[in-house]
């Protein structure tokens, strides 16, 4: 058996190799998939390999029933169906030919093993011919290459090592064959890219660790020491800073349906109170307000432009997750539907809050609106509250179940709310009263007016550096105449400030968001420390809450070109399969049976006429032996039984010490014959017929012996399953 | 080994070379390749560490130190799986083994075992691992060498030595002298002096209140008899590379001189501590056997054991009717010279063997107790 896999083992990688590269894997390869060609390739080596190993009597058997059943199968065909089969499969005798060649290499490679490093050595230049002109070789190639190389490795290396015990060489390379049967296994199914390798990994953990780094340096830097500051670009109570720190490193990674470059909103806490210098929440309302709001939005584009309600919302998907901090704060664009997988956060005031500080990953769906859309402003600038009407048409089209309980008087009390909490009079001083009513001029709708609002900060310089608030502001008021009149300098949170006390002094509700602001790419792709932002959002009655983003340099598109390439609710049928004709796949299985069995059965009955022959040939030929060959026969017979009982001879034992070992499993008197055999061989005693009697008694014990055991051990075995309770 | 891994090094390298500049199942073939054969190869000798069994035993009921004892030992594998090099190390300072090589390396096919039969000394008495020490696994490819200790260690209990000693000459002089002295023309003392210990009722009242000293009675004309041996009961160390061969020394001491004492006609009494401070007699005839039954089964004590055994025996004065003492110790300490001292005063010849390899940088001299070392691997016949 040691040999037969040996033999295999340094076969098939070159069987493989060959027939892999040569002209029939060229040819064929498209016709007959790889597959079949390994497969057969495989099959023909080991059967080459097999033929060497038996005996001449079953080489015949083997070489009978295998014409046999092909010679049946051949008839069992239509006669103009044989020669087309002859014609396309005549690549099979190719790659026999090929197996052959192989084998037949190996077999003379194990007498002269020299020979072994010609293929090594040929194999290695076309390894680097390929190299240098970019060819890929396949991947069975190169591994059945490498499985010969490592094989003959391991040969070379047993054959050097010193060792006391069984270390014929062949055992030993056939007893390591699972190791590396399990090593190729795990090549074949690993992928080979012929990309090279662009050390990602390396890169992405030196990333890692410069971004720790420049968090610790930012520490340090900060002036407030604000830790949050330095982590996720923002701090928890939206305090206006004297300066922002420069940290750009991984917060979030995120991954959008959205297209390419379209800018994103991420609200991750939003503000309504200021006093000058710092922002707070006071909003602790457990409304559904996203929920109200997008109702809200749906209801009003339905009232002015139902046919076209897809060109103003789009359903967008984005799944989030915190890696660079742990928050309780949930990021969500505009629009989106408070419920998201993966969490079950809580509603505080228009904001979706976990229940605790964790790196959640989840997913939300959200309407994009499209702000780019030409009737955008005819439904922003419609005055007056949605109808009913619409609002319900809103909850039917959504189809959500937790849409459905909504009702105008929740509206109603939701805008209540919002004008009671967000449209707080800040308190202008004069100078500013007088700049506003100037800049707003004309503006006779909320809309505008806000538009207008944003155009004020063209004037204003962006800078991360704006210096601390002086003393003296200490209020909305002195806020805005130090930002607008004196300073006239600052970033997103100064400009969102802004933004909002503006819109609330012209009565319309607004609130302070804090989140991330960037273009979407495709795929799954990191948000920066340095993506962080501060926006304004505005509500309009009768359309809802929109982004306002007051930051010049940072204004993100949001919008999209009405393309008629898909809409928001995509509506496909599933293609029904074709039904298939009734009885035909009975038939033709049948007719296959019948064209299998014939040949099995011819190969059966050859095999069985063999089989006697054989036995027939055995018995004349034990007739005509002296007594020395049948006692060389018996001795044969009888050692076959003993190793299927599980008794073999072990490595530099002598037949005595087989013989008392073996004793203590087997009646003595059936290994007396042992002791008879050895006076054969050592002492060249002449065998007589009492010899041959005891030879032939033996036989008879042993294979008494070895029935009665396996009759107990069934025994046994039913003892156990009867006396077993299966029941639990 | 060392070359292998070199190679080996040298080619993952360059195949991560290869990935780097080309692509394709070549370079990354190869690349994954060396890789992988590592993580197998290490999950082979995880394989082997779990399943590899060792068998060991030794021939005959009893070891006795410094003789040669049959040992066997097999190595079985009794996996399915090939064991391609495992290396037994027998390396110990407690026992020698011949016939076998620290370095044989062996391969196991599955269900296979090696057995061997070799000899064992063993130096010293006590209860110690004997016999394979450490496994050593390799790898087919000899990348990786990973020894661990074996799991299931033979224990042997091993007897001390009888060794049989032909003279003393320092216990023949002390003897001899005492006989000499005995000849002397000096009278016998009817009393003498009390000292720290005397039985107070040895007190002679008459003659201390005629000298004004307390004296007290010597039984004139008796003469002592016998011999009497202490042993040092304490451990001396922790660890077993200390106290295997200085208690292996003291009991071997012991045995051969209460043998050879026995055998000269002279009654033997030997004085150990146990729960209790014991005592065994050996003449010509009997005890001989307990005592080594006792002596192989003896265990050492802990610190403290030595003081208290040497003030008991102090207390109990029964050394005193002793032609001779012998103590065999490890340390000659105040506790030890006190006794010997009070026995010497007492007209007892007092030996003290000590077994140390190291020169004491002060041994207390005394003018009527001998001291001598003895090394522990030095040859009783000889230094006795």
């Amino acid at each position: 058996m040691a040999a037969f896999l040996y033999d295999i083992a340094y076969t098939v990688p070159v069987s493989l190799a060959s027939v892999m590269l040569f002209y029939l894997y060229q040819n064929h390869r498209d016709a007959v998939g790889l597959f079949p060609l390994l497969i057969l390739t495989v099959a023909f080596s080991v059967f080459f390999a097999l033929l060497r190993r038996i005996k001449t009597r079953g080489k015949i058997a083997a070489g009978g029933v295998l014409l046999t059943l092909f010679a049946g199968l051949f008839l069992a065909l239509e006669p103009g169906l044989r020669e087309t089969i002859v014609r396309e499969h005549v690549w099979i005798l190719g790659v026999a030919v090929v197996c052959l060649l192989s084998f037949l290499f190996e077999t003379v490679s194990q007498r002269v093993p020299i020979l072994r490093l010609l293929p090594i050595l040929s194999v290695l230049v076309y390894f680097a011919l390929c190299l240098i002109r970019n060819i890929t070789p396949g991947k069975a190639v190169a591994l059945s290459v490498y499985f010969y190389m490592l094989f003959a490795l391991l040969e070379q290396i047993q054959k050097r090592w010193k060792k006391e015990g069984d270390t014929e060489v062949r055992r030993h390379l056939a007893l390591l064959l699972p190791y590396l049967f399990l090593a190729f296994l795990i090549l074949s199914l690993i992928r080979m890219p012929d990309k090279i390798y662009d050390w990602s990994f390396v890169k992405k953990t030196v990333e890692k660790v410069k971004s720790r780094y420049e968090v610790m340096m930012s520490y340090f830097e900060t002036e407030d020491h604000d830790d949050r500051v330095a982590n996720v670009g923002f701090s928890d109570d939206a305090k206006i800073l004297g300066r922002l720190g420069r940290g750009n490193y991984e917060v979030l990674r995120v991954s959008t349906d959205l297209p390419k470059d379209c800018g994103v909103y991420l609200a991750g806490e939003s503000f309504d109170r200021f006093d000058g210098r710092i922002w707070e929440k006071t909003d602790d309302s457990a409304m559904n307000y996203e929920m109200l709001d997008i109702l809200e939005t749906t209801a009003a584009i339905l009232a002015q432009d139902e046919a076209h309600l897809q060109d103003y919302l789009k359903r967008g998907r984005i799944d989030v997750e915190c890696i660079g901090t742990r928050t309780d704060r949930v990021f969500l664009p505009l629009k989106a539907f408070p419920t998201i997988s993966g969490e079950h956060p809580a509603l505080l005031g228009g904001d979706l809050v976990l229940n605790e500080k964790k790196q959640a990953n989840y997913r939300v769906d959200f309407f994009r609106i499209n702000t780019d859309h030409e009737g955008w402003k005819r439904i922003l600038t419609a005055r007056g509250p949605v109808s009913e009407a619409s609002f319900e048409s809103a909850k039917s089209m959504l189809s959500r179940k937790d849409a459905q309980k909504y009702s105008m008087e929740d509206l109603e009390a939701y805008h209540d709310r919002i004008r009671k909490i967000y449209c707080e009079e800040p308190g202008l001083s004069d100078e500013m009263r007088a700049f506003l009513q100037e800049k707003l001029e004309g503006a006779d709708n909320d809309y505008e007016k806000l538009l207008r609002i944003e155009e004020i900060f063209k004037d204003v310089t962006y800078t991360r550096t704006p210096g601390e608030l002086p003393k003296d502001v200490n209020s909305a008021a002195t806020f805005l105449d130090h930002f607008l009149f004196r300073s006239k300098t600052g970033y997103c949170t100064h400009y969102a400030t802004a933004f909002v006390l503006m819109a609330r002094s012209q009565g319309i509700p607004a609130r302070y968001l804090q989140g991330y602001c960037f273009n979407s790419l495709s795929g799954s792709f990191p948000v920066s420390s340095s993506k962080a932002h501060a926006w304004a959002q505005a509500y309009i009655e009768g359309f809802g809450w929109v982004d306002l983003d007051a930051t010049p340099s940072r204004r993100a598109n949001i919008g999209w070109q009405i393309e008629k390439d898909g809409t928001a609710y995509p509506e496909e049928e599933p293609e029904e399969a074709p039904e298939p004709e009734e009885g035909a796949l009975e038939k033709a299985n049948a007719k296959t049976v019948r064209k299998l069995l014939f040949p099995i059965v011819y190969a059966a009955a050859f095999a069985l006429l063999f089989l006697l022959m054989d036995l027939l040939i055995r018995r004349i030929r034990y007739q005509k032996a002296d007594e020395e060959g049948k006692v060389r026969i018996l001795w044969g017979k009888n050692m076959r039984i003993l190793k299927r009982m599980g008794c073999r001879p072990e490595y530099a034992e002598t037949l005595s010490e087989f013989r008392m070992r073996t004793g203590q499993r087997i009646p003595k008197e059936c290994l007396s014959f042992i002791g008879v055999y050895e006076t054969l061989l050592y002492a060249d005693a002449k065998m007589t017929s009492d010899d041959v009697e005891l030879f032939l008694t033996g036989n008879r014990r042993l294979r008494e012996e070895r029935f009665r055991s396996k009759k107990q051990a069934l025994l046994k075995k039913l003892k156990i399953f009867k006396n077993t309770d299966f029941r639990r | 080994m060392r070359r292998n891994r070199v190679i080996f090094l040298i080619l993952w390298i360059l195949s991560l070379i290869g990935i780097s500049v080309r692509g394709g199942t070549v370079t990354y073939g190869l690349f994954f390749l060396l890789s992988l054969l590592p993580v197998i190869s290490l999950l082979y000798i995880v394989l082997v560490i779990l399943t590899f069994k060792v068998y060991q035993r030794v021939e005959g009921r009893e070891i006795i130190c410094n003789r040669k004892a049959v040992f066997y030992f097999s190595l079985q594998n009794e996996s399915p799986f090939l064991f391609s090099g495992v290396k037994a190390e027998f390396f110990s300072s407690f026992f020698t083994i011949s016939g076998i090589s620290d370095g044989t390396e062996y391969e196991l096919a599955p269900k296979s075992g090696i057995r061997k039969r070799t000899d064992m000394i063993c130096h010293y008495r006590g209860e110690y691992e004997v016999g394979i020490r450490r496994l050593i696994v390799q790898d087919y490819l000899r990348l990786f060498s990973i020894p661990y200790r074996n799991r299931e260690p033979y224990i042997a209990l091993v007897k001390p030595d009888i060794v049989q000693l032909n003279d003393i000459r320092n216990a023949k002089l002390m003897i001899g002298t005492m006989e000499d002295a005995a000849e002397r023309t000096e009278p016998d003392l009817l009393s003498r002096e009390y000292v720290n210990g005397d039985d107070v009722r040895l007190i002679n009242w008459k003659t201390s209140a005629a000298t004004n000293r307390l004296m007290v009675r010597e039984r004139t004309g008796e003469r002592q008899q016998g011999v009497g041996i202490v042993f040092e009961p304490e451990r001396c160390s922790d660890k077993k590379e200390i106290y295997l061969p200085v208690e292996n020394k003291i009991l071997e001491a012991v045995i051969a001189l209460t043998l050879y004492l026995s055998r000269q006609g002279i009654p033997v009494s030997v004085y150990f501590s146990k729960k209790e401070t014991e005592e065994m007699h050996v003449d010509r005839e009997n005890g001989f056997e307990e005592l080594y039954a006792a002596a192989s089964d003896y265990r050492f004590r802990e610190t403290g054991t030595a003081k208290l055994l040497y003030e008991e025996l102090l207390q109990r004065s029964v050394l005193y009717d002793k032609k001779a003492v012998f103590f065999i110790v490890n340390r000659w300490d105040a506790a030890l010279f006190t006794l010997a001292d009070r026995l010497s005063l007492g007209n007892v010849s007092v030996v003290v063997y000590l077994i140390s390899d190291e020169e004491q940088e002060k041994i207390r001299e005394h003018s009527k107790v001998k001291v001598i070392r003895i090394a522990t691997d030095a040859d009783l016949t000889e230094v006795m």
